[in-house]
């Protein structure tokens, strides 16, 4: 088997690249059925799928970072240059299925038709090589896909890059083919660096798929941290935890509680203006999306809980509680998680009322946005979901990361149907919930099924992954 | 029952995972003052076995007591006596060296200042770094000081110098031995490196796919095995060399070594002496012996070629 088939075997091969795959289903298939239902020229239909090119190069590329930051892939025969063949294969490919979509464009005759196809042939492949370019030089892929792709989704609405882009293809076909022509020599020039492979050697990258690989995921950020040896925790927020935990006996509950508080929160705590211009983006963003946002408080729970890496309780850290200590910090932890994040959705309640008194409501292709206060007693939400979640987690914990993909799967699709068919029956759904139970009952509920689970794992199972 | 002279006692304790028999009907007794060394082959059961001592693993059968309590059962005061190094090195990676020492410091009355300034100034451990940007050999150094500044009484170190240098071994070494001047101190220590363990333990725990297959004191152990160097006082060597129990024979310029396994000196040397041979008797390093029990060598029958 050749070395390329190796690195092509990635794209079926790595569990992240599926979650992606589930990820854009639903956007590649709203892609891909535009231009076969509206064939009507002039509309923009047809640029989608080139467009679409710019983000397959991006997630295609990504698996080769990690393949280039292997020592194999510096160090044996024909694997340095084998980026250049991968990246190429896969821009042809993807060249030829997106300028497919044309030859179902009318008014196209006689030899007008190769030239068209020619055409959005290598205007695809100009945005495939685009996408290239960030997963190459490191740009973080979470950021390139969620500020460029709704940046160029409402730019594009407002300034109708497609209509414009889509007549570049068909009227201005040489000077498209002289930029494919021109990005192709320029990116293979690059890649035929001596200075590549060496570049990634044995580095620190992570992308989007390294959610799946926790001990990558460590490395890096310390890697990071180490990079910023002026970086958290700040002195008082050491000073301030070791002295909460001196106030208590050595045995004691207290001193593992305030101690393990420390040691998963100080970073956090560190960075406490950080998270108020958090709160701040959280209200402005959900404020904007309206009264559907209020899904994200349900789940953030799930996002802190999977951060905590089941601390306490596996973790082998040479301190000293036992199984029944670990119980009542891994408790104690979970109150202050839950308590705290019922403070952080109140404060961007409260941010968004204000907001919401401030703004402006504006209007893009025909669409109002009004920024509207985000329901206080949404803050209800992580004390009830933040126990549940722990229990998954805690019983669950060797399928954290399948967990994680489903919560991320989850939440696009939320986001999807929250944003695109904008209505509020998810709102609908959670206060039915909330308003036909009782919350005290819920409370109980979530906190009792936390406690059952969590006496189980410390009495019962091996406390350690 | 538990005896009060004994600081962890297993009986018949079994572990699997899946279909894997982690540990099978072991059985140990460790009494205070004794350095133990726990040999065997990756996968043997060795982490398994110390981590039911501290109560991280609850056995499938059997029982484990540390300090007179079952190991799921310990507690703040118990653990507190305790020092753990591990194979994985968990720590906490966004700290600062400094104050990882302060932040574990805090939860034990009796940490020992003076000895964690010695310590970081002989093992050269940079206070200033992040954790998580340290090399394997300094985080280990740091796992070492954090299991050692409270002078545990029993200090169980799971694979501590694998990731140190020969230099930094050897000075790990002369601390352990330092720290074993105390009596009632106890170590247990689990490595591969065998030339390095066998220079402190006084106690040899063998084991194999999950059971224990030898268990004795070093001394008593090394006495068992030896090499013995055979040549002719004049002429050629015989041809059989009739010793019992030897385990192995190599021949070459006109001598041969044998290995042999419970044979005293005395009979080895009346034997030589009616073949007309003299015998130079030496000791097995651990690692020789180690191979021998764990290759399960039996010894030959009949007469040495």
């Amino acid at each position: 088997m050749s070395i390329l088939s190796v690195n092509l075997k990635h794209l079926y091969q790595r569990r992240g690249m599926w979650l992606i795959y589930a990820l854009l289903s639903l956007p590649v298939f709203h892609i891909v059925i535009a231009p076969l239902r509206n064939h009507e020229p002039g509309k923009g239909w047809y640029v989608g799928p080139v467009m679409f090119a710019f983000v397959i190069g991006l997630l295609t590329t990504l698996p080769q970072t990690d393949v280039l930051s292997k020592p194999f892939s510096y160090c044996l025969p024909g694997h340095r240059r084998v980026i250049r063949k991968y990246i190429f294969s896969t821009a042809l490919a993807t060249g030829l299925v997106c300028s497919m979509f044309f030859l179902t464009y009318h008014n196209l005759f006689g030899r007008q038709m190769p030239l068209v196809l020619c055409s959005a042939f290598f205007a695809a492949l100009t945005f495939y090589l685009a996408g290239v370019v960030p997963a190459l030089i490191g740009m973080k892929t979470g950021v390139a896909l969620f500020i460029l792709l709704p940046v160029t989704v409402v730019a594009g609405e407002h300034y109708e890059l497609d209509i414009f882009l889509e007549r570049l293809i068909v009227e201005q076909i040489y000077p498209t083919i002289l930029t494919g022509i021109i990005s192709g020599i320029a990116m293979w020039l690059w890649l035929s660096r001596k200075a590549l492979a060496r570049r990634y050697c044995s580095g620190s990258w992570t992308g989007f798929l390294d959610v799946f690989n926790a001990e990558k995921l460590r490395r890096s950020a310390n890697a990071a941290l180490a990079a910023r040896p002026n970086k958290h925790p700040k002195p008082w927020v050491e000073k301030w935890f070791l002295s909460r935990m001196n106030k208590y006996d050595y045995s004691g509950p207290g001193r593992y509680i305030w101690g393990t508080l420390y040691s998963t929160s100080a970073p956090a705590v560190s960075q406490w203006p950080n998270l108020l211009l958090l709160a701040l983006v959280v209200a402005i963003m959900f404020g904007y999306a309206g009264g559907e946002a209020g899904f994200v408080f349900v789940l953030l729970p799930a996002m802190v809980v999977l951060n905590r890496h089941l601390a306490p309780i596996n973790s082998t850290m040479l301190i000293p509680p036992g199984r029944r200590r670990r119980f009542t910090t891994a408790l104690g932890l979970a109150v202050t998680d839950a308590v705290m994040l019922c403070i952080f959705t109140l404060i961007v309640s409260g941010l968004s009322s204000l907001l919401a008194r401030l703004v402006p409501t504006f209007t893009i292709s025909g669409i109002t946005f009004t920024l509207r206060a985000i329901d206080p007693r949404l803050a209800l939400a992580p004390l009830i979901f933040l126990p549940v979640t722990s229990a998954v987690q805690l019983y669950f914990h060797k399928t954290s990361m399948v967990l994680m993909s489903g919560v991320l799967i989850l939440l696009f699709y939320l986001v999807v149907i929250a944003v695109i068919i904008r209505q509020d029956y998810l709102n609908v759904l959670l206060s039915s919930v909330v308003v036909s139970l009782p919350a005290v009952i819920l409370l109980t509920v979530s906190w009792a099924i936390f406690l059952l689970v969590l006496r189980h794992v410390c009495s019962k199972q091996c406390l350690i992954k | 029952m538990t005896d009060n002279n004994t600081i962890v006692q297993i009986s018949g304790l079994s572990k699997r995972f899946g279909a894997t028999q982690a540990l099978d009907a072991v059985d140990l007794e460790i009494r205070p003052g004794s350095i133990i060394g726990l040999l065997g082959a990756n996968g043997a059961g060795k982490s398994t076995l110390l981590r039911h001592i501290i109560g991280l693993y609850l056995p499938d059968e059997g029982r484990c007591t540390t300090f007179g309590r079952q190991a799921k059962e310990l507690g703040p005061e118990e653990l507190g006596r305790i020092g753990y190094v591990h194979q994985e090195g968990e720590l906490l990676d966004w700290m600062k060296a400094e104050q990882l020492i302060r932040y574990v410091s805090a939860y034990y009355p009796d940490w020992n200042t003076r000895l964690e300034r010695e310590y970081i100034a002989d093992f050269e451990v940079s206070l200033d770094a992040r954790v998580g940007s340290l090399s394997p050999g300094q985080r280990q150094k740091l796992a070492i000081l954090l299991a050692i500044g409270f002078e545990p009484d029993l200090l169980i170190l799971d694979e501590p110098a694998a990731a140190l240098d020969p230099v930094m071994r050897a000075n790990f070494l002369d601390l352990l031995l330092n720290i074993i001047q105390d009596e009632n101190r106890t170590v247990i220590i689990s490595s591969h490196i065998l030339s390095d363990v066998e220079k402190v333990i006084d106690h040899v725990v063998i084991m194999r796919t999950g059971r224990i297959v030898l268990s004795c004191g070093f001394d008593e152990l090394r006495e068992r095995f030896s090499k013995v160097r055979v040549s002719a006082v004049s002429g050629e060597l015989p041809a059989e060399l009739p010793f019992t129990n030897v385990l192995d024979c190599r021949r070459a310029n006109g001598e041969a070594i044998l290995t042999i396994e419970d044979c005293p000196a005395e009979r080895l040397r009346d034997q030589a002496e009616r073949l007309n041979c003299r015998v130079e008797i030496e000791t097995l390093p651990l690692e020789d012996i180690y191979k021998i029990v764990v290759g399960q060598k039996t010894p030959v029958a009949g007469a040495a070629r």
